[in-house]
């Protein structure tokens, strides 16, 4: 989750195997996951 | 052995792919057997709390539901059946259910429901991971949810939304593809793999035990070797990738 960001900058496309972007809204990842997600912004540009 | 009609499953609860449906043919009880009635249970496991057997039981309840099967019948007593239903408004799979060995395909229709009552506490319970209950917890992006560690085999299947979000999989290279896989804490792996056919809508492997990242190196054979692997996360080597897989258990971060 934390190397998001920057394969993204990089022009690497990322594919979501896990949870890390499985929710759309970060305070309810929050809830379900236990810890602030790491790239909250991205969450919305997920498809 | 009691008979009672059952409510009717359709391909929307329950299907039975080539592979278990062979080894399920090859498990036939013995005729002394009190056990005739194949069955799809719950019980407590995997990242969700809850895992799928399949098996043969004594006797069919009024609760429970069928769907026949070319030469066999199988059931799915209510419990399990919210399970069933709640796994597949969560993943873009279906729920897996693993035959039992034919050595021990007996488990009385008691038993069987008191699996799903200990699969429904584990799963009340479960914070493995951070996760919650399959029936609880909130629908997300159709690919997660795929793998938990423990589960004993699924299939990745590639979705044919992976080639539109990444439109030149199909032209670079002649079709191939560099891709890349983040397989988190536990298997501490990471790997860049080279280029490799680019995924066609559809395809699926299995695999055995083990986290999403040892399923999506056996995708892109490549990856198995190991050649690349790497003791923690190369950013700088996935970011030379096509496609990185984040490949991590259900939940964690």
């Amino acid at each position: 989750m934390t190397m998001a960001p920057a394969l993204l900058a990089a022009g690497t496309r990322v594919i979501d195997l896990a949870a890390d972007f499985r929710l759309r809204d970060a305070a309810e990842w929050e809830d379900w996951y236990g810890v602030p997600h790491a790239c909250p912004d991205l969450l919305a540009e997920a498809v | 052995m009691t008979t009672t009609v059952a409510n009717a499953l359709s391909d929307t609860h329950l299907t039975l792919t080539p592979r278990p449906a062979a080894r399920w043919r090859s498990c036939s009880p013995r005729s002394t057997s009190p056990c005739r009635v194949s069955a799809v249970y719950a019980v407590p496991g995997a990242c969700s709390g809850i895992s799928f057997g399949m098996t043969f039981t004594d006797q069919l309840n009024g609760n429970d539901s069928s769907r026949l099967f070319d030469t066999f019948k199988v059931i799915v007593d209510d419990g399990t059946l919210e399970y069933i239903r709640a796994s597949r408004s969560t993943s873009s799979t279906a729920a897996t259910a693993t035959p039992a060995s034919c050595s021990t395909t007996c488990r009385p229709s008691a038993a069987v429901a008191a699996a799903a009552a200990a699969a429904r506490a584990a799963a009340a319970a479960a914070d493995r991971f951070g996760t919650r209950s399959l029936a609880t917890r909130p629908a997300g992006r159709a690919f997660s949810g795929l793998r938990c560690p423990e589960e004993p085999r699924g299939t990745i299947l590639y979705h044919p939304a992976w080639r539109e979000a990444a439109p030149g999989w199909a032209t670079r290279r002649n079709g191939m593809i560099r891709v890349g896989s983040s397989a988190g804490r536990a298997t501490r792996a990471s790997s860049c793999c080279g280029c490799w056919p680019a995924p066609r809508g559809g395809d699926r492997r299995d695999h055995l035990p083990g986290e999403a990242g040892v399923a999506v190196a056996d995708l892109f054979r490549a990856c198995a070797t190991g050649s690349t692997c790497a003791s923690r996360a190369d950013l700088g080597r996935l970011a030379e990738c096509d496609a990185v897989f984040f490949a991590t258990p259900n939940g964690t971060p």
